[in-house]
């Protein structure tokens, strides 16, 4: 059964569960992803909760803002509702009797609309740091668009279809496709950048712009855009699991268990590749970014060609 | 070439304008000349004998002599010799030639000299004032000695800063004076297009704290050592020991060899203790905290050993005039040897991994280069000079202390002038460090620790002393005084001319190398900043206005 | 690349966990460090050569009447350097390994004040040797009970010659 036979009240409950399972476990990803970087740096590290506090009390701060301009107001609040609908259209049963879920193409929609209003916001901050890390942000999305677009639509190609559920039904019926291995390779290796850690947090660049696009913002708007860019992680490793490796959910026996054990699938793929590598590199510049996510996406543009040109 | 030869050419060059030469040794010349003459004699020390531009001075004899002395410093490097130049201004022309149209680095040298005792520097290129804050009133000079050292000019609330404009087409990001990169304040105004950096304006000396005149005016010889440590909050041990040598050179008081080492020993570790904090600084810069957190934890037994050996982890206390403090015990030495033992096994381990890092290569290599030409006209010092071919270094080429016994010493010269090659002659410098102290360690004579002084410092006595600290060489001149104090004291950290080179450095590259081009050439503010008058307790408090906050009321973001 | 990164890494978790839970945890100064300074009054005789060698300033002498003195000193301002220690010709005053002295009562907290009887020597009214010309002492006495120890400064120059 597809997601086809759930009715759209039944599918959108399923959604926004999606969307508060990946709102409620983002601040707790960060804090693992900081307690191995404080291990890396041989230090304690503070507690795995500490992101929930830190959000807590930006909420009851004051929201200065630099200008009554309505685009600063509505920023952070439609970058971290893009990012979580985004989330929650990531299916977190892909097959079987519960599956539910959303269109790749409404996927990347909702991304670009997320770094658009990055880009907004820090272009109506009006500061100098936020309008260079607003074009930073421009080159980055630029950059990793098309990888991310490309590598979802080689699978789709083969599956003949955009929905995620379609994808991983694909992957699980046909087992490898060569152009499907090569855009997994591609997506892989444009993850860091998705989720603009170090060495791709280069919009954010503490020690060169302050806090990029997000310096002039205070309170309420900053913990907003700072559990958006929480969510990153998660987000792009749930869906690299349960597009390219869905076989990790459906080998387990219990529908109930199956979200639990991606979850912590996605947990464990986070730390292990984006939090050792955000803590054993320093932090590129943009043009040598551009380099690499150009190299990453002749990979992705080579597999959708493949895909598109064989037969199958 | 000896000092002798240097002063008959000298001579030559100023002819009837020759005042009056000194050479109390042969690595020391004190030449007095008419202010004619100055231009002539500067561009034969500078442009034929290759001398570097040290610093300047400006000192108020009108109680005296009625005239203001002016003092430049050169170095000859290869022959070690100094030459300084005195200049007499009479008070009621108080103009002095400017020297700066034919050496670029005194710049900042002469417009401190204009901002402390109100000489005019006349030809001077760019006559801003460098070290007083903006809202200072005009006809208060604060070396002058009928200034009180506590006086306090009105405050006033958002004054006029003086700063170039952008050329045209290109936007201001402002650097400092907040900014997460630099631990002290700094505003390096950034005239970029784009990311592309096209010219940089600096304005410093936010933290002036009057130390060269509480010196002069209310402390004594023994307390000033304890001031002179806290100039710096990386190298005190440098400036505590250059005065004291000042002093010392001055006074003609021989300390005793085994206070030589055990000052030699604490130099070198100092020098460990800071090139591991700007290792750990340079990773935060371009975002690798984990470098950061492991040089600064492989630093720590450092900060521990000069706890127990002297007291502090980093303000040492060690120095007097005529010796130190506190003698090494041979368990201090035991314990000293176990632990940049331990250093260098760790150290090697780190400069193993680099070379194959490739994102680290991306970050440091080919940027903000320093051409040795440029080096050269901005006289800079240091591992930034030696990053960029420039092979100077005090301990060789001006030994003092042991360095003159010690063999282990040699320089670390690299040629590319980028940010890597200042990074590795630091990286290389820590290991030759380690040697150094090894080797004074296991030489180190028996003996007293402190000079007998049998009389006070008689007024008018002259002394020069450099060191070479881990950012450079650092310079303090001393002119003894009455009532146990100096009469004046002129310090010159290495950053004061280092500091120059940014805006030359970072033309050229991006926004985002700006931040690693200037901590590259590891800027110690707080050597740069010592004086001024205003009263250090006087806690003035600044309250922004609502419109400041909101970037409605600043000046600072408007181009 | 991964060579640098896998040896970079292996070097950063050899050194395990460095840091300590302060202040959850108590740290301990060495021996021989330069603390708070501790004065033992019964020692203190008067003579003001801490006053004259402290970098800080911080020591006044007020004499409150001929034979009392009073020595008020500013620890607010202490930079724990240890010349009061060191030029104290009775060894009154001890470096303490003591640092944690932040206060939230006011700053008499760190005001500490002592009185002195003060006698006069009967050779030469008041005074008392420095061990260096450099370390002048300003305010030369001494206490009224002490005349015989220590030393006035010109019977010492008459038993050298």
């Amino acid at each position: 059964m597809s997601g086809e036979q759930l009715g759209p009240w039944a599918a959108a409950l399923w959604t926004l569960a999606g969307m508060l399972v990946i709102a409620a476990l983002a601040p707790l990803m960060e804090g693992l992803i900081r307690k191995l970087r404080a291990r890396i740096h041989s230090r304690q590290g503070p507690p795995i909760t500490q992101p929930y506090l830190d959000l807590a009390k930006l909420l009851i701060k004051e929201d200065l803002r630099v200008s009554p301009s309505v685009l600063l107001r509505m920023g952070p609040l439609v970058f971290l509702a893009a990012m979580l609908l985004a989330g929650g259209l990531i299916p977190l049963w892909p097959t079987g009797e519960h599956a539910y879920g959303g269109d790749a193409i409404v996927f990347a929609y909702l991304l670009a609309l997320a770094t658009g209003s990055v880009i907004i916001t820090g272009l109506a901050s009006r500061s100098p740091f936020s309008v260079v890390g607003a074009s930073r942000e421009t080159v980055m999305m630029a950059g990793t668009e098309p990888t991310l677009v490309l590598s979802l639509l080689v699978v789709a190609v083969n599956a003949g279809s955009l929905r995620f559920t379609d994808l991983a039904g694909f992957q699980l019926a046909a087992g490898t496709e060569l152009s499907v291995i090569v855009a997994a390779v591609a997506y892989v290796l444009a993850l860091q950048v998705l989720v603009a850690r170090i060495p791709f947090d280069i919009a954010e660049a503490e020690t060169e712009l302050m806090g990029g696009p997000f310096t002039e913002l205070s309170g309420p708007s900053l913990a907003l855009c700072k559990l958006a860019m929480y969510t990153k992680p998660l987000i792009f490793s749930l869906l690299f699991l349960q597009v390219f490796l869905p076989w990790l959910g459906a080998a387990v026996p219990w529908a109930w268990l199956q979200p639990i054990v991606v979850l912590a699938a996605v947990f464990l793929l986070n730390l292990l590749a984006v939090g050792v590598i955000d803590a054993l590199n320093p932090r590129l510049r943009v043009d040598q970014a551009v380099g690499y996510m150009a190299a990453v996406a002749v990979i992705a543009i080579t597999a959708m060609a493949y895909a598109a040109l064989a037969p199958h | 070439m000896t000092a002798k030869q240097v002063l008959d050419q000298i001579t030559e060059e100023a002819g009837r304008h020759l005042v009056d030469s000194r050479m109390p040794r042969p690595s020391r010349l004190y030449v007095t000349i008419g202010r004619e003459a100055l231009r002539g004699v500067t561009e034969l020390l500078f442009r034929k004998l290759g001398g570097r531009y040290v610093v300047g001075g400006g000192t108020d004899l009108r109680e005296d002599e009625g005239c203001y002395l002016i003092s430049h410093i050169f170095a000859l490097d290869p022959d070690d010799i100094y030459v300084v130049l005195h200049t007499r201004i009479p008070e009621d022309d108080a103009v002095v030639p400017s020297i700066t149209p034919l050496i670029p680095g005194a710049n900042w040298a002469e417009r401190e000299i204009h901002d402390t005792v109100g000489v005019e520097l006349l030809g001077h290129p760019d006559p801003r004032r460098l070290i007083l804050s903006d809202d200072w009133p005009e006809d208060v000079f604060p070396m002058r000695v009928d200034q009180p050292h506590d006086a306090q000019p009105p405050y006033l609330a958002n004054p006029k800063q003086d700063m170039k404009p952008a050329p045209d087409g290109s936007h201001v990001v402002p650097i400092g004076p907040f900014f997460p990169v630099l631990e002290e304040p700094a505003h390096f105004r950034v005239f970029v297009e784009g990311e592309m950096v096209v010219g940089c304006d600096y304005r410093g000396f936010y933290s002036h704290r009057g130390i060269e005149k509480i010196a002069c005016t209310e402390l004594t010889y023994n307390q000033i050592p304890f001031i002179a440590e806290r100039i710096c909050g990386i190298c005190g041990f440098v400036h505590s020991c250059c005065y004291c040598m000042a002093v010392e050179e001055a006074a003609g008081i021989e300390i005793p060899e085994r206070a030589r080492y055990i000052r030699t020993v604490m130099l070198e570790l100092e020098r460990l203790h800071s090139h591991l904090l700007w290792t750990g600084i340079a990773g935060h810069i371009i975002g690798f905290d984990t470098l950061l957190m492991q040089t600064w934890r492989m630093r720590e037994p450092l900060m521990w050993l000069a706890e127990e050996i002297t007291g502090n982890r980093k303000t040492y206390g060690m120095n007097l005039v005529g010796g130190v403090r506190r003698d090494f015990t041979d368990e201090a030495i035991e314990k000293t040897l176990k632990v940049i033992g331990d250093l260098e096994r760790e150290w090697k381990a780190l400069l193993a991994a680099i070379p194959g890092d490739a994102t680290l290569a991306a970050r440091l290599r080919d940027m903000c280069v320093l051409t040795p030409e440029e080096g050269v006209e901005l006289c800079v010092t240091g591992p930034t000079a030696r990053g960029s071919g420039l092979a100077m270094d005090v301990r060789v080429d001006h030994p003092y202390m042991a360095y003159r016994d010690l063999k282990s010493m040699r320089k670390i010269v690299a040629r590319e002038g980028d940010v890597m090659a200042r990074t590795m002659v630091r990286l290389e410098e820590t290991l030759v460090a380690v040697d150094i102290i090894r080797e004074a360690l296991e030489n180190i004579p028996e003996g007293p620790i402190f000079a007998e002084i049998r009389e006070e410092i008689p007024p008018g006595l002259e002394g020069l002393a450099t060191i070479e600290a881990p950012r450079g060489e650092v310079v303090h001149w001393v002119l003894t005084g009455e009532e146990n104090r100096p009469r004046r004291w002129r310090v010159r950290a290495p950053t004061y001319a280092n500091l120059q080179t940014i805006p030359a450095m970072v033309t050229g590259d991006t926004l985002a190398d700006v931040p690693i081009g200037i901590g590259s050439i590891d800027p110690c503010f707080s050597c740069t900043e010592r004086l001024e008058v205003v009263d250090a307790s006087s806690g003035r408090v600044r309250i922004y206005s609502a419109d400041e906050l909101t970037g409605r009321g600043s000046s600072l973001n408007a181009q | 690349m991964i060579l640098a990164k896998l040896k970079q890494a292996l070097l950063c978790l050899r050194a395990g966990k460095v840091t300590k839970c302060y202040p959850f945890e108590p740290s301990e100064a060495p021996e021989g460090f330069r603390g708070y300074p501790e004065v033992d009054v019964e020692c203190c005789i008067g003579c003001g050569a801490c006053a004259a060698a402290c970098p800080a300033r911080l020591i006044r002498i007020v004499d409150v009447d001929d034979d009392r003195r009073r020595i008020v000193r500013m620890y607010e301002r202490c930079i724990r350097c240890g010349r009061c220690a060191e030029v104290c010709p009775e060894s009154a005053i001890e470096m303490s390994r003591k640092y944690e002295t932040a206060t939230d009562v006011g700053r008499d907290d760190l005001l500490h004040v002592c009185e002195v009887e003060m006698g006069t020597c009967r050779r030469c009214g008041r005074c008392y040797e420095p061990r260096t010309p450099l370390d002048k002492i300003m305010e030369p006495g001494m206490r009224d009970d002490q005349i015989k120890r220590g030393g006035c400064r010109l019977a010492k120059k008459e038993a050298e010659e």
